[in-house]
């Protein structure tokens, strides 16, 4: 019985425990970029309200031209007025955004998670926009986006947003 | 018996192997903020100081840093640092000059630092960054930057 032990401990390190560490690793990745997904699909939705729900309540929220946003609450409030009064402006516009080259890594314990990627959004004005706003219209510049995610009871919140636009290579 | 004693010794294995939970005290935190605060003292001064290595050893070595064309590593951050320091003729002339900085402790291992530096040899350009600070090899290194100019992109079309 004793020569079991030694045995059964090594069967156990070697293959249980790198199958479940890998299989959390891949989970919390597929988790994070789902969260980015449908951050993604509710920016195109224009609904701030459900976005939130994937951050928490005191994520902090820096942009290039706005400054440092630290009252959560109002920072959605500010998007979801900012989509609102364009709808009012051109009711039926269309906005399609895709998060590219993401790349996730984990730190501590692997319950923080740093997501970096580049957002590229582009709009489609509605048939009956008028012209002068079709003819001024510029496509948003891409962003880069630095999320910063806590996982939290077992589900992933950004806590820190950092976004600014993607320039053109120096020199250009 | 033996069906028992694997089954025993897996169970307690994979419960050891379970993220622990990181629920750290405030004074914890405390400490973890003054540790995170005083390390990013040091660096700026190293890099005020124009003591680029030191500067750089602050950084992970797979660190990466959002700057105005997409993410650099660290030899990139290195080399647009250098050619900063490289141009200026004095620590007038180059260098940050913090405001009030602000730390989140996510974990006994990770922090996000954010704040705003004015850029010395500009016409009062500030700037606000974050910064992810992670214990690697029992050492606090950022292993994440992201830079932007507090002031609006400019108009590509």
């Amino acid at each position: 019985m004793r020569s079991l032990v030694p045995k059964v401990l090594a069967f156990t390190i070697a293959v249980f425990i790198p199958c479940t560490a890998l299989a959390q690793g891949s989970a919390d990745e597929d988790a994070i970029n789902r969260l980015i997904d449908q951050y993604t699909q509710l920016d195109d939705a224009f609904d701030m309200t459900a976005q939130a729900a994937l951050m928490t309540v005191d994520r902090i929220w820096i942009g290039q031209a706005n400054g440092r946003r630290t009252n959560q609450a109002m920072n959605m409030q500010i998007q979801q007025a900012a989509f609102d009064r364009s709808n009012e402006i051109l009711p039926g516009i269309q906005q399609f955004t895709d998060a590219r080259d993401r790349i996730i890594r984990f730190y501590g314990r692997g319950d923080v998670a740093v997501a970096s990627f580049y957002w590229y959004r582009t709009f489609v004005l509605p048939a009956n926009a008028p012209d002068d706003v079709v003819q001024n219209f510029v496509q948003p510049q891409p962003m880069v986006f630095t999320t910063v995610l806590e996982k939290q009871s077992g589900e992933w919140k950004i806590v820190h947003t950092h976004v600014s636009a993607l320039g053109p290579p120096v020199g250009q | 018996m033996r069906r028992f004693i694997l089954a025993a010794f897996a169970l307690t294995l994979l419960a050891a192997c379970q993220p622990a939970t990181t629920e750290l005290t405030e004074e914890q935190r405390a400490a973890i903020t003054d540790t995170i605060q005083q390390v990013h003292t040091e660096l700026g001064e190293a890099l005020n100081a124009r003591d680029l290595d030191s500067w750089l050893s602050g950084l992970s070595d797979d660190i990466r840093w959002a700057i105005p064309y997409g993410y650099g590593s660290h030899s990139q951050i290195e080399n647009a640092v250098r050619s900063g320091l490289d141009a200026a003729t004095d620590t007038t002339e180059w260098g940050m000059d913090w405001e009030e900085t602000f730390v989140r402790v996510l974990g006994p291992d990770v922090a996000v630092l954010w704040g705003t530096y004015a850029a010395r040899g500009t016409d009062g350009e500030r700037v606000h960054t974050t910064l992810v600070y992670a214990r690697v090899d029992g050492e606090w290194k950022v292993v994440h930057g992201h830079s932007t100019d507090a002031v609006p992109p400019p108009e590509t079309g």
